[in-house]
Order: structure tokens, then sequence, then C-alpha cells
């Protein structure tokens, strides 16, 4: 929640408008010159979330391009593993779709004596997919509850197993609705729990497939299915739904601007985690590359994967944190 | 081929050298012994290390909670007290002096206890509603003592005078209203229950009791973890949980004194493993498997019982499809396949034993799952129009004329069935179709839905099939293997006895090589149970405990895949996910044995009737 | 021998329905695999056409890659015009600036003005992925586009990957077209998240993982084969280590992947890292996943494979001739490494080329000791140490797994799956190809010795 309200208060500052372009307008934020930074050599090794998986490719190829001898390895099984990854050693970057759990942190404390370093670098949204010959336009969060959730912790809302429980009629009176979701170690999966689901838990019969795609894939299969991921996926034969924040609110489609605004219910923050000691500086490969990703050139570069830039103010006081 | 490096050397009239030579050769077949019993034994150490090292992973789960005894403090920490709750107004009933005010967490209702047990459910927002539900938390003779959420909020615990320990849950009910309902009783403690204390992050607390007892709970399990006298004095004071929920502090007015307690893993026992479990927020007890959560006031739930049951389900699914294709494959092309046929024929099956899993669970996953959802009844009519085809054929056979009657074991018949097959196929495609539009309303999925059968696109048929296929030339291998060493004496003697091809087989090959049959069998179960990317990419790892063809399930194996990697090692889950890599071990283990254990015995049977 | 009613039983019909049932489906398979992952090359033609719904008017250019009849009931029930059956395809835009670009479903009946004009063409390049141009231009140091949305767009030349005009195209042309592509499938490195480029990487991890596992699992399994058959007596021991064998062979692979995460590479890893690379601590060099803890785990995988068939092997030579070497005064050792080893050579490469094919499919116990999604850099190199062992790699089956299930892209990856399954297939088939040649060539030779 830190972390919305840090995002709001960017926000507040530059005029709640659509952030990256007007805050950086006339603003003392913007990025420091980069200095000729000689090119890097050696090896960097990345491990965690899968959603964030495209953008360090995308990242990672411009920023070789600049620095050839540097090898970036990238491994991405889901957010847990960059935890691991960290406090075990067997990475230095760590893309992580949601904040570290205290569990994670103190583990990571217990090995190195200090906290790892969150940056956010991304703005994300989940998306409800459904089949594109479904006629269903709109979902609200509490139906969502009820279609996925077992206890009813959020709204209380009574299990939902068939679409003519969310208002279709005709044929759809007796299809059942068949839930697809993300597997346990994804931040996908994490996030939707809490957000939907208040902390509570999946009815059994949720599909839990190990990949955004497989889920995405398998509701353009299925005519009655529905099913959670990463905005970013680009398939035929799917459709987004528009998501109500509560029963009584507009219904808002996984757009930028709405994830921006915060009228998004599903919209998250991504980071990458660092093991930076507090009195020493980052090594260079990874100042680098993180200098990289927040500036406005690794920023704009979000837009093809369909996420959105980390409001500027935002990322003004992490560069100073981190002494880009 | 011998005789250019004899080992006998050539005539050598020195005697000194041939002693040399004889002590380099002894020493060098000394040393060839040694390295190769070494690399013998080093096998079974690799086999000892596996187990060795999984058992210390998932030792610590099962190791017993141990306190330290308690210490004074000498200057007092400070501990966290839990807000008072202020009550609105046109609460205060009249009748009613509560003694115990609690919150849940969304601040929306209230509950109010008072002395004797009676309790009050307040909904903030229709306040002058008075109570929407009224109950008693003691048997009303005795008074209650102690009212505390667990961690999360989400259940309480009770204790009162006589010793009595309940859980009660707040769960909605079918309006979205949230009850207080009655869970379960916890073992009485002897004396009245003075004071609780919730672990923080998790389901524990602790309970000391007035004749100064102290023991320690678990919200899973109704008897303690831990239960002793508490050496404190009996002044009324209160207990704390310090983060970490390693030490555990009294205080009261005379001072504070601390217990060191070493509990990591209160959340896994025997009973929470195998047993149904009653989880907060759920509606009965029931076999769970969801764990963790980035949110760690979530009670991680580790049943094993789905995910065996999965395992089991596919691997029976899987056996039911690759058995009696192997079989009777294996009976075909070793008894009715003329020779450089046969060769080639189980060559080609073996071959696909090859096939990456991988590439299996794919094609279920993206090309077969939507594939048979349409043409379920497509399917079903292949399978129903099977035997007919084989009635038909050995109906026309007889009947004939002589030159086409020689074709059976020829291995020509091959060509004709395949193509028989293919048409058999597209026949039932075209029959699927027509009844799903003229019985089925056009979808047979959706009807089955509408009698009340869950079909999932991902299911227990589609892991039967792509697994089955995966498994089969396994089996079908052994059963060639042992149906072609049956000693030919055996069969040439029937024959001379005037037995017919079909007789030999009934009577002589099939009860010869049962045993062979069934460790074949045995050797595909443990590969189907240990099988991963097919369950995995096919499955819609849903941990369900039935056996519904249609459902689909969460095997062992595809658990241990997706988990692991996200396990904080050393955390409950981890040990958890090493306790099911143990498992499996032991399936594919007996399963093995028994294979192993059944081929001696063909053995010795073969060479008894061959001898 | 003559067979009197054997063909009028139904239980011979059966068995035979199930051979040739497999039959069938080993055909199928291969069908679909040969078709499915053959096909993805081949240079389609390129439409152009309008479409019109619901207020929307776009040029659209691009391949068609399916078609889909839509019936009435399902029209109906999507809430549309349900009162004929329709037909929908599922076109490839590529790259547009104004990101309507990407695959997309469109209604045959709302289609005008189709046609295959010959101007349009085809653009690979290296940033942005496939554009189709409506019009080129050349510029001073590439090409100018005009795309189906209207946007102009300038590529440099250097930038560019493949420029292909394929309505212009003659068979032969295409012909090459295909062939090079697959080329260039075999042999660069993967672009824009795997879902285009090449898989070298993927072959070069398949086949280094496995040959350095050949290296670590031949002496190990074969000296413990010798050791079972030649010198254990058979005592309980010995009956245990065989039983313990056939045990390890049964056990799933994703437990391997367990032992080896925990014990390879924490323990063994961690302690390396400690002894020999502290400078560089807490930066993991060997206690990372990597490549020498991925063959290790495929090494102990496929011990039982070696071991088992070496004892078949040695079982197969009859006993004289170790007698008539011991009467001639050998030594055991003299024996075994003169007479009888090269005699069992066929059984035990067999079984070690058997081996190797199935460590070349294994993917399971690889995701957790160093098989990545993505690692373009090639464990060898031309300076030394010319073999990084502590590298993570990619293999073939994980790029199954993982392009096929977790690529952002699914549409554009899905193709390329079956395309790189046929290529894992093909390696394993010319592996067991190679197999039975050399069982087929050391029996003969063993026929014409003896």
């Amino acid at each position: 929640m830190a972390v919305f309200q840090i995002i709001s208060r960017g926000l507040i500052r530059c005029g709640l408008l659509l952030a990256s372009v007007a805050c950086l307008a006339g603003d003392d934020l913007s990025e420091p010159a980069a200095p000729a930074a000689a090119p890097l050599s050696g090896t960097l090794s990345s491990a965690g979330s899968d959603t964030l998986h495209n953008m360090m490719m995308i990242w990672r190829r411009h920023f070789v391009a600049r620095h050839p001898q540097l090898n970036l390895q990238i491994q991405s099984s889901g957010s847990a593993t960059a935890a691991v990854a960290l406090s075990e050693g067997t990475a230095s970057l760590g893309p992580m779709s949601r904040l570290m759990i205290p569990a994670e942190l103190a583990r990571f404390e217990r090995r190195f004596g200090y906290l790892p370093t969150a940056v956010p670098v991304a703005l994300d949204m989940l998306a409800i997919y459904v089949h594109q010959d479904n006629p269903l336009n709109s979902i609200s969060m509490a139906q969502l509850e009820g279609i996925y959730a077992k206890n009813g912790w959020c709204a209380a809302t009574p299990p939902i197993l068939n679409w003519q429980q969310l208002g279709l009629s005709g044929v759809w009176q007796q299809r059942p609705v068949v839930a697809y979701g993300r597997n346990q170690a994804s931040g996908t999966y994490t996030f939707f729990r809490q957000q939907v689901l208040c902390d509570g838990d999946f009815r059994s019969q949720v599909q839990q497939l190990p990949g955004a795609a497989a889920v995405v894939r398998a509701v353009s299969q299925s005519i009655n299915a529905i099913g959670y991921s990463g905005v970013g996926q680009q398939i035929a034969g799917v459709k987004w739904l528009a998501v109500r924040p509560t029963t009584e609110d507009a219904a808002v489609l996984p757009l930028a601007e709405h994830a921006a605004s915060g009228a998004y219910p599903l919209a998250r923050m991504l980071y990458i985690y660092l093991n930076k000691a507090p009195d020493k500086a980052l090594p260079a490969a990874e100042r680098e590359f993180l200098r990289f990703v927040l500036s406005t050139e690794g920023q704009a570069l979000l837009a093809t994967e369909g996420m959105v830039p980390v409001p500027s103010s935002v990322l003004a006081s992490i560069r100073q944190e981190l002494e880009l | 081929m011998t005789r250019q490096n004899s080992p006998i050397p050539a005539q050598d009239n020195r005697l000194t050298t041939n002693k040399q030579r004889a002590s380099r050769r002894r020493w060098l077949d000394r040393l060839w012994y040694l390295l190769i019993t070494s690399a013998g034994s080093s096998v079974i150490v690799a086999l000892l290390a596996i187990f060795f090292y999984l058992g210390s992973e998932v030792l610590p789960l099962f190791k017993p909670v141990s306190i330290s005894t308690p210490q004074a403090l000498a200057e007092p920490l400070p501990v966290a007290t839990t807000p008072r709750v202020v009550l609105p107004d046109h609460a205060l009933l009249p009748e009613f002096e509560p003694v115990f005010v609690l919150s849940e967490p969304q601040q929306r209702y209230l509950l109010l206890a008072a002395r004797h047990g009676e309790a009050c459910l307040l909904d903030r927002t229709r306040a002058e509603q008075g109570c929407v539900q009224r109950l008693s938390l003691t048997d009303r003779t005795v008074d209650l003592t102690a009212l505390v959420w667990l961690a999360g909020q989400r259940s309480l615990i009770s204790g009162d005078s006589s010793g009595q320990l309940k859980q009660w849950f707040l769960l909605p009910d079918q309006q979205g209203q949230l009850r207080l309902s009655w869970v379960k009783p916890f073992s009485r403690r002897a004396a009245a229950i003075q004071t609780i204390a919730a672990e923080q992050g998790r389901s524990g607390f602790a309970v000391l009791d007035s004749a100064g007892n102290l023991s320690l709970f678990y919200a899973n399990l109704t008897k303690p973890l831990w239960q002793g006298p508490a050496a404190v004095d009996t002044q009324p004071g209160e207990l704390h949980f310090l983060p970490g929920n390693q030490r555990l502090l009294f205080s009261n007015a005379s001072g504070q004194q601390q217990w060191l307690i070493d509990n990591r893993h209160p959340e896994i026992s025997w009973r929470t493993l195998w047993q149904q479990v009653w989880y907060e927020g759920w509606q009965q007890p029931e076999y769970v498997w969801q764990t963790g959560s980035a949110s760690a006031a979530v009670q991680g739930k580790y049943s094993l019982v789905p995910l065996t049951l999965g395992t089991l389900k596919a691997a029976f699914y899987a056996m039911l499809v690759a058995v009696p294709l192997a079989v009777l494959a294996a009976l075909y092309t070793c008894c009715f396949l003329p020779e450089p046929l046969r060769s080639r024929l189980s060559q080609l099956i073996e071959l696909l034993a090859l096939f990456p899993t991988v590439i299996i669970g794919f094609l279920a996953a993206i090309w077969l799952a939507p594939a048979l959802e349409q043409h379920l009844l497509a399917l079903l009519c292949f399978f129903g129009l099977l035997p007919l085809l084989v009635f038909g054929l050995s109906w026309l056979w007889p009947r004939l004329p002589l030159s086409l009657q020689k074709l059976p074991g020829s291995g020509w018949e091959l060509l004709l069935l395949l193509a028989l097959l293919a048409a058999v196929g597209l026949l039932a495609l075209y029959l699927g179709h027509a009844l799903q539009l003229s019985l089925f309303d056009g979808s047979f999925r959706f009807w089955l839905n509408s009698q009340g059968i869950d079909y999932q696109q991902r299911n227990a048929l589609l892991v039967g099939l792509a697994m089955g296929l995966a498994v089969m030339p396994l089996v079908y291998s052994v059963c060639f293997d042992v149906m072609s060493q049956i000693p030919r004496s055996l069969t040439l003697g029937a024959s001379a006895l005037g037995a017919t091809p079909w007789q030999i087989i009934q009577r002589v090959i099939l009860p010869l090589s049962v045993p062979g049959i069934l460790a074949a069998v045995m050797l595909g179960l443990s590969r189907a149970i240990g099988e991963t990317m097919i369950i995995l990419m096919a499955t819609g790892n849903t941990p369900i405990t039935n056996f519904n063809l249609f459902e689909g399930l969460r095997s062992l194996t595809a658990a241990l895949t997706i988990e692991l990697p996200e396990a904080a090692v050393d955390s409950s889950h981890y040990r958890v996910l090493f306790l099911v890599a143990i498992l499996l071990f032991v399936f594919t283990f007996t399963a093995n044995t028994l294979a192993d254990l059944l081929r001696q015995r063909l053995r010795r049977n073969f060479q008894r009737l061959d001898g | 021998m003559t067979k009197p009613r054997l063909h009028t039983n139904a239980w011979f019909w059966l068995s035979a329905l199930t051979s040739a049932l497999i039959l069938l489906l080993v055909l199928l398979l291969s069908w679909l695999m040969l078709q499915r992952g053959l096909g993805l090359f081949w240079p389609q033609d390129l439409v152009q056409f309008r479409y019109q719904q619901a207020g929307e008017n776009r040029l659209i250019a691009g391949e068609v890659i399916s078609r889909q009849q839509v019936s009435v009931a399902q029209l109906a029930a999507a809430g549309l015009d349900a009162s004929a059956p329709a037909e929908r395809i599922l076109v490839r835009q590529g790259y547009l600036p104004s990101g309507q670009g990407g695959y997309r479903w469109f209604w045959q009946a709302q289609i005008s003005e189709w046609q295959q004009p010959p101007q349009l063409t085809l653009v690979r390049e290296q940033q942005l992925g496939d554009l189709y141009a409506l019009q080129l231009a050349a510029t001073a140091d590439g090409y100018q586009l005009l795309l189906a949305d209207g946007h102009q767009l300038n590529v440099a030349a250097n930038q560019l990957l493949l420029l292909l005009p394929t309505n212009q195209l003659s068979w032969p042309a295409k012909l090459k077209l295909y062939l090079k592509q697959w080329w260039q499938f075999l042999s660069t490195e993967p672009r824009e998240a795997n879902s285009a480029g090449g898989i070298l990487p993927a072959i070069v991890g398949t086949v280094l993982s496995v040959l350095l596992m050949a290296l670590l699992v031949a002496p190990i399994g074969i000296m413990a084969g010798i050791y079972l058959h030649e010198y254990a007596r058979d005592s309980r021991l010995v009956r245990l280590v065989r039983l313990s064998v056939h045990n390890l062979a049964g056990v799933p692979s994703v437990v391997f992947g367990v032992f080896g995460l925990g014990f390879f590479v924490y323990v063994l890893g961690g302690s390396i890292d400690k002894l020999f690379y502290a400078g560089q601590l807490p930066q993991p060099t060997f206690g990372s996943p990597g490549l020498l803890w991925v063959s290790l785990t495929l090494a102990l995988l496929t011990l039982p494979v070696v071991i088992v068939a070496t004892e078949e092997g040695l079982s197969r030579i009859p006993q004289s001739l170790r007698l008539g070497g011991y009467a001639l005064g050998a030594t055991k050792a003299e024996v075994l490494y003169k007479l009888i080893l090269p005699q069992a050579r066929p059984a035990m490469l067999t079984g070690l080329i058997l081996a190797v094919s199935r460590a070349a499919g294994e993917v399971a116990p690889l995701i957790f000791v160093g098989v990545v999604k993505y690692a373009p850099v090639l464990p060898v190199s031309a300076s030394w140490p010319y073999l990084h062992l502590e590298q993570q790699i990619m293999t073939l089956g994980f790029q199954i797994y993982d392009v096929g299930l977790k690529s952002s892209n699914a549409d554009a990856a899905e193709p390329r799956v079956f395309a790189i399954a046929l290529v894992l297939l093909l390696l394993i088939g010319a592996l067991n190809l190679l197999a039975m040649r050399l069982r087929r060539h050391y029996r003969q030779l063993q026929q014409r010795s003896s």
C-alpha cells in the first residue's frame, strides 16, 4: 500500500495528469545526463518475475547493444524465485511483480544484515479475459470474487458457477463458468489473491496454468472460460472485460490512462530488487542497467508491452536514493 | 582375435623380469578390481545420498516443540497492546455489560461478549437494529475468561473458567451477512483459562491456566503441541508473543518473564497432511492444498491427499489406456506376425518411447484439449464402433474366398485394418457431429454439464490418453520380451499335441506370461506416477479430490515442479515439497521392487520349464 | 504348419486392430509434427482488404493464418446476426505504429476489396519484427514503407533482415527462401522474447549438456555394470545394488532435479565458490544453477540406463570365452580388458546413446539446475577456458515448455514450438538411428569373427 501512496503523492504533485509527459515538462526532476560510460563486461544475472520477463528481454536488447561484452542472463520462473535467488546470492537483479513479504525480507536480512532495495520500474495491469464470442462486456470485483473465491472475504459474494449469474441469457444460462488463473509461483497469482480475494482462498476448481500465455490460450480455446493474466498478452480470439471497482462504479478497461489515474482496480507496480549494501555504491553493471531502465528511453519501451511508465516524481526519488 | 595380444608373455628366460611382470600384473588386477568395485558401490551411495538428503530436509517438520525454562527479564520489554475498540453509544444495550469487545478487520462488525459468555454481533452500518446475532460463547454456567483473535483476525479463540477452549469463525451466510459460528473445541485444560496469546502471522496460540500450566496450540489441531508447568508466579498477567514467535512473554505486576520456544513448523503434522482440516473461512473440514500467499496471515494449507489422489488418478487412467493397448499389441506382434515384420513393428512401437514427454504434453494442451472438447462424442462413438468392427471381421472372414482367408497372419492384414480404422474414425467424427446436433443441443459437453457432470477442458481423460500413449511403449516392450522368451519347447509341444494357435496362446503363452505382464504394469505405473511434463501442461493443476474422468487433477510431480522454485528455503512449504519428493520416491520404489520380484520369479519359472 | 480357423477368432482381430490403432496413432503424430513443423517457414500469399464493421473502416494487410466456420447457434450465443452460418479468418497483420497490429479475427462478410497486390511486401526488421508494406520506396540509407494504417515508416538498411514481395515469387524462389529461413532458424539467436529468430543457443545447449553428461556417466555407469556382472558374487549386497539400480531408473526425474538443486547447486556449488572463487562472493560462480549441474543431474538420471545396458551386453558373452582366457593364465583384469570388453562394446555404446537420447528430451529436473528461457551467450567461446561450465543454458525441451506456455505473443510463438519440437525429435531420432546402426554393425562383426 505504501507504494500506492507514493504514486498518488507523485501524481498530486504533478497535477494528476497522464504521468510522465506532463511531469517531465518544466520540472527539476528530469533525469541527469548519463555520463558516457565505458563499455561494461562480465556477467549480470537476473532471476524472477514471469510478468517482467518480456520487458527484461527488451531492456536487455537495448542495453546489451551498448555493452556488447556484458553477459546478461535472464531467468523468469516467478516472483518468488527472485527473493530466493537474491538471498541465496544466485542472482543480482530480482525482478518482482509484488513487494517482498516479511518472511522473504527477514531471510535476506539474516543473510546480509540489511534489507534489499526495491526499485519500481513499471506499472502493470491484470486484465480479465473471456472468449471472443462471449457477449459479456464488464464484470465487477465482487463478481470476480464470486467466481474465484472459496470464502468471500472481500464482499461476501455467494459463489458464481454459471454465466446466468453474471447476467447472460439464452444458451449461456446453463453454461458453467470455467475459471483459469496462474500458478502459485507468480506475482500475478498473489496480486489477484490480494486484490480480488482479500487474501482468501481460491476454489480448488480454479485451473492453475504455469504460464501467462497458457491462461489466455486456454480462454481462447474454451467458449465458457474466464481467466486473469497480464495485460500484455497479444492473442487473437479473446477479449478484455471492463472491470467495475464496485457495483455502482463505471466499468473501466485496462488502458494506460486508467492505470496511471488509479481508476483501474487491478493495476500494480513492478519492481526490480537489488542487493545494495547501505554504505557501498552499486556495482557498475547493475547501476548502469538501472540507469537505463529508469531513463526516459527505457521507460518509453514499456508501451510495447502494454505497460505504463512509473510517475517521474517516483523516478526522481529513486535516482536520488540509488545515486544514479 | 586373442592371438596378437595373448596375456601369456612370449618365451622369456630371465626369471627376475618374469617376477616383476607377474607382480605388475597382479597390481594392475588389484587396481582394476578396486576401481570397478568403487564404481559399483558409488551407485548405492548415490541412491542412499538422495534418500538421506531428502530425509534430512523433511525431518525438521516433525521435530517436537521445545520450550526453555522461564527466564526473568531485568528490563521490561514494551508489549503491543490491542487498541481498545470504542463502542458506538446506541450499541450499549441496557441488559448487556460487555467484558470483551472485538472488531473484525474491515471494522464493520463488532463482537461484544459479557461475563457469562453471552455474545452479540453488531453491524455498525445498521447499529440501530441491535445485534444481528446473539449467541453464547460458553454453556452459561461458567465465566468467559479470555477471548482473542488469531492472526489474520478471521477466527476467535474463547476460554472459560472450566478450562474449555473453543474456536469460532466469522463466516458470511447466504445473504452475505457475517455470522459467528462454532467450529471446534480444543482439548480441555485442567483449570480455568487465565490468558491466551495469539502468535503473530500464523494461527498458533499459547494458553496459561490458573493452575499455572502453559500449553501451546495450533488452530488446526485440537491437541496441544506442548504442555507443562509454567513455573511462574500465579498472579494474573498477560501472555504475549514477540515477533518471530520464538519468544513468549509473561508480564504481570511483579515483572516479566520469557520462554524461548523452538516451534518452526506447527502447521505440519501427520494429521494436517493426511486428514481433513477445517481451515479459517471454510464451511466444513476439507482436504486442501493451497500454499502460502504474499500476506503472511494466510494459513498455508498442506494436505497431501489431493496431490496423492491426483497422481493416482492420472496414473490409473493412463494405465487404463496403456495396458490393453500394450498387452494386445505385444500378443499380436509376438504370436501372429512373421519375423521381419515382427521386429520392425516392435522397434517402431519402442521408438515411441523416445518421444519427449514435453512434446506430448504440449500437443495435449494446445491441440488435443480443444479437439477433445469438441469431438468427445466422436471419441465415444469410435470406441463403440470398434467391437462392432471386431465381431464383423471375425464373422465375415470365414465366408470370404479362400485366397483372401490366407491374409491373416501374413502381416498384410495390418494395412487393411489401418484403412478400416481410418474409415471408422471418419465415420465416428460424422456420427459424433450429427448426434451432437440432433440429440444434445449442439454440444455434448454442455449437455453433460446440464446432467450434473462437471466437464472441464483440461481433464483426466486428456491426461489418460496423452500419458497412456507415453507409458504404452514401456509396458509393451516388457510384455513383448516376456512373451518371446517363453521356451519354444512348450509351444512346439502343445502344437504337436494338436492345439490350435489360439489354444496355445490361451493355455500356454498367457498363463506363463502373467507375472511378466504384471511386472510390466508395475513398471508402467511407476513411470506414470513419476511423469511430470504431460500432467503439468495438460491439466489445469486443480487440487481436487475426486476420480471424475472429466475433471482435472494436480499431481505430486506437478506441484513439485511449479512450487519448489518459489518456496523459501527451509520454510514449511519447502520441506513439505521435499516430503512430496520422498513420497514419490517411495511410490516408485514399491512399484519397481514389486516388478523386479515378479520378473525374478518369472525367470526362475522359465529356467525350470526350459531345463 | 497350418493355422486352422485362426481368423475367425475375435481375439485375433482385436489384437490386430490394437496394433493397427497404435500404428495409426504413430502415423497421426508424425503427420501432425511434420505438417505443423515444416509448414512454418513456407512463404504465404499476402492479402490486402478493407474491413468495415460497427463504425470501423480500415485497410488491412497481412497473411491469412486460419479460417473458422461459425455455426448459427454460436453466432446467436455471441449476440450476433444469426441468420446464416458465417466464416471468420485469422489474419497476421504484423507491427503497426497505431498499435492495432498483431493477430486478429475478421468476419468474412464484412470484408471487401479482397486482393493480392504484387507490390505488397513482407519486411522483417530487427527491432519491430514483421511489417506488411503496401508500398516501398528506397531512401538514402534504407526504405520508406507505407503501412496499412496509413503510417509512413523509415527502415534503415542495416536493420533489415528480410524483404519479401511474396506474391511475386515463383515456386523455386519460394523454395529457396524456405530453406534459407530454416537455416536462419537453426543458426541464429532468438529475438522478440523467443517468439522470433533462431534457436541456435538451445541447440548448442542441448548438445553440449548431453555430451558432457555422456562423459560423466560413461565411465561410472560402465564400471558399475562390470562390477555387478563380473566381480560381484550373488550376495545380498549385490542384490541390493541391483535393486537400487533398477529403482534409480524408476525414480521420477523431477526428484533428481530437487536433489540437484539442493545438493549440487547449494551444497557442492556453494563450497566450490567458498574454496576457489571467494573473491567474487556474494556474486556466485558455481553456487548458482549452470551447465555443469545440468550435466551432473542428467548423468545421475541416466546412470541406470547405462548400467543395465552394460550388464545385458556382458551377459550375452559366452562363459567359455572367459574360461579360455583364465586357462591361458590371464588375470581377471586382463580377461575383462582384452577379451570381454571389446565384445560388449556395442551394448555399452547402445546404452550410452539411449541415455543420451533420453537426456535430450528431459525438462522437468533441469528447470531447477540451470536451464533458463533466455541465455543467448553460448557456453563455448574462442578464448580460455573455452567451455564455461558455470553458465546457464537454453535447451530445446525447455524451449518447448516455455515458448509454448509463457510467450506473450502466443499466436506467433506456437507454430515455432512445433518447429522446435521437430528439431528435437530429429535430433533424438538421429541418435537412435545411430544406435541401431552401431548395434547392427557390431553384430555383423561378431558374427563374422565367430
